[in-house]
């Protein structure tokens, strides 16, 4: 149900105490009168209630996020900071670097004037008010509220010992560290909250992204990541907690591919119910014989038909929904879709796109296509020509877009197609497979970024197009990159 | 004697177990938080006062909801003379009760199903959500952190909330569904 403004406006002011006896009466009647905002109000209230409950006391799941061997574009940036905090310690508690790094814009009720200047090593305490902070390089600005106690390491960096900052990184602050007993916050973008209090500390993510690495050192394990909306508690011991986490950063289509009566390439994910080789291997060669030898895949477990409705978006659900019974997480998963298709129109196409894993293409047995990842299997063991395109960046890869080889399809005529999209463990997995016409006129992003149309071999349903616009205008936000999709270009599932 | 041990950590738990669902009871009849905590404490302290009167095995909530009632009108009562006018009429306390009563089980289980919404709100929602509920942050603080006006913020909230609400439905309408 869809509430006006005016009903949102007088229900939560009425949760926090602030109607006047006339808008009282007001939201009265209409709660009197509108059966369905009084249902709405009841509702509303119970949720509030449970929301309300002390924080340790609501049931929320912690989720122990596992660390993933193999991170992404950040990863470099996180070494390189490692290596400057070292420096920044040499430094630390020596006033004589003698220019200032930040400066009090704002100060209520502590010590400090607005205007102070503050130095590498100075440390602030407080007990009551707010200080607010703007680093001179930067541009960071730090908003802390007391009890407080921080100092400042250089112009990149600093460490709370207790109280609540919230961090504003603009671009040429991004790295930008933020350390806590345990844990080192580097802000890849750009606005988050840090809060510390005695034996235990809280990052939300309130815009961008932030990634967590253990302040010891002792950990060798790659820094995780936190997203826009994301809430970590980290205990005593250190274990961070995700509150909630959305995975890939971009959108999990929740309608089943589309529906099996829409005639699209079938296909199947395949996975496996026991520990041993991961499952992206079984395919390499059936991909080698032009699929034609199946033999290795048989030991696999696959799960119902799956209905190809392009790829786009977050999967990190697909396994569950998709793959068979017992599906085994960590040895990933590969989804097979296969068939005769026929072009739009006669032409020379090519395919774009890439996948944190796993995601080839092949007409006619041949490969053409590979977006994969740099550490799939499909990426390494297999020798499919492959054409990266760091300027036009994507989700999870610092190869950016790949594009394949051209191949020709004249009118009407059907080809082979084969295409292999897949996870190498067992979350995090995202995609984008576009097709490109010789030719044909591709719009480009604000950013400058052609818009190829997204391959799809039904027409998607008003549903299906509501969500991939959806996805289309996050992933454009956030990657600068998308597509378009274009119903003129379907290729149609052969009889 | 040793009844009585066993029963006061067991009565502590039935009153921990719907704390959070009668505090739900009690902010539908007053409709704001402040005073809807002040009688929740109001109504935990009498619950214990009168566990002797508890029948063991019996409905707790439904005990609970009539005490809780009881202090409510009491309330209105004593501030009739000041400003607060109760947002309620008569009827509509009776719709507020009946509503509860009637849908106590499935109000019960929106707890367990939270956590999992949570997850799955947009997130500026769920950043919206973890700064007001989890780190205590006011709506003028939250307006700060998202760039937005006040009024946007609590909206943000209650559509956040909205979300919340039509996501452990559908939760538990599917739960229905696998069980008959």
């Amino acid at each position: 149900m869809h509430w006006d403004t005016r009903f949102q406006d007088l229900l939560q002011r009425s949760l926090h105490g602030e109607l006047t006896p006339d808008e009282t009466t007001e939201l009265r009647q209409r709660l009197s009168d509108d059966p369905e905002a009084m249902q709405s109000y009841l509702e509303h209230c119970q949720i509030e209630a449970y929301l309300q409950q002390p924080s340790d006391a609501v049931p929320l799941q912690t989720v122990q996020v596992p660390l993933r061997a193999s991170f992404w574009k950040y990863a470099a940036l996180a070494a390189v900071l490692v290596g400057a905090a070292l420096v920044g310690w040499l430094g630390f508690e020596n006033r004589s670097i003698n220019s200032s790094i930040a400066r009090v814009m704002r100060a209520e009720g502590s010590g400090v004037g607005v205007g102070d200047r503050l130095y590498p090593g100075d440390a602030i305490r407080a007990d009551s008010g707010i200080i607010e902070l703007a680093f001179q390089d930067t541009g960071v600005h730090a908003i802390a509220s007391a009890p407080l106690h921080f100092t400042l390491v250089d112009e990149m960096r600093m460490i709370l010992h207790e109280g609540e900052i919230r961090l504003h990184v603009p671009p040429q602050g991004i790295g930008f560290v933020v350390e806590t007993e345990e844990h080192r916050i580097t802000d890849l973008g750009t606005s988050f909250i840090v809060s510390q209090r005695p034996g235990a500390s809280r990052v939300l993510v309130l815009d961008g992204e932030v990634a967590i690495s253990d302040t010891s050192g002792a950990s060798e394990a790659a820094p995780q990541h936190m997203r826009e909306g994301d809430l970590a508690n980290f205990d005593s011991d250190g274990t961070m907690h995700l509150r909630s986490r959305q995975r890939s950063g971009v959108l999990e289509r929740s309608a089943a591919p589309t529906s099996l009566s829409v005639q699209s390439l079938p296909g199947r994910l395949y996975a496996s119910d026991k520990p041993g080789r991961n499952v992206a291997n079984f395919f390499l060669p059936v991909v080698g014989s032009g699929f034609t030898d199946l033999s290795s895949i048989e030991s696999l477990a696959s799960g119902p038909e799956l209905p190809f409705s392009g790829v786009a978006g977050s999967y990190d659900q697909l396994p569950r929904r998709f793959g068979p019974e017992g599906y085994y997480a960590t040895t990933g998963w590969v989804a097979w879709h296969s068939g005769r298709v026929t072009p739009p129109q006669a032409g020379r196409y090519r395919f774009w796109g890439y996948a944190d894993n796993h995601l080839i293409a092949a007409v006619d047995g041949r490969p053409v296509f590979d977006g994969s990842r740099y550490d799939s299997q499909f990426r390494t063991q297999l020798d499919i020509p492959r054409n990266d395109h760091p300027v036009y960046p994507c989700l999870n890869a610092v190869a950016g877009f790949a594009s394949g080889e051209w191949f020709e399809v004249s009118e009407g005529q059907a080809v082979q197609l084969d295409i292999l999209f897949g996870e190498l463990t067992a979350n995090q997995t995202a995609g984008l497979l576009l097709i490109e016409r010789e030719g044909a006129e591709i719009d480009e992003t604000f950013w400058g970024q052609p818009q190829w149309p997204l391959f799809l071999t039904h027409v998607p349903s008003s549903e299906e197009v509501a969500e991939l616009n959806k996805l289309r205008t996050q992933m454009e936000r956030k990657i600068m990159g998308s597509f378009a999709i274009d119903k003129d270009v379907m290729w149609q599932v052969a009889e | 004697m040793t009844t009585i041990e066993h029963r006061e950590p067991q009565f502590e738990r039935l009153i921990e177990q719907h704390r959070a669902q009668l505090h739900g009871f009690l902010l539908s009849l007053v409709g704001n938080l402040a005073d809807s905590e002040d009688l929740l404490q109001q109504v935990c302290l009498i619950l214990w006062q009168k566990r002797e009167q508890f029948e063991a095995g019996s409905n707790f909530l439904a005990w609970a909801r009539q005490i809780a009632r009881f202090q409510v009108l009491n309330h209105w009562r004593k501030s009739s003379n000041q400003r607060c006018e109760p947002l309620l009429d008569e009827h509509m306390v009776e719709t507020v009760y009946e509503v509860n009563e009637s849908r106590e089980q499935e109000f019960a289980e929106y707890q367990g199903l939270l956590s999992a919404c949570i997850e799955q709100l947009p997130s500026r929602q769920r950043g919206a959500v973890h700064s007001h509920y989890m780190l205590g942050h006011s709506i003028p603080q939250i307006a700060t952190e998202f760039g937005i006006k006040e009024n946007a913020a609590s909206q943000l909230l209650f559509r956040a909330r909205s979300s919340l609400i039509t996501c452990v439905q559908s939760k538990l309408k599917k739960s229905n569904l696998t069980e008959s």
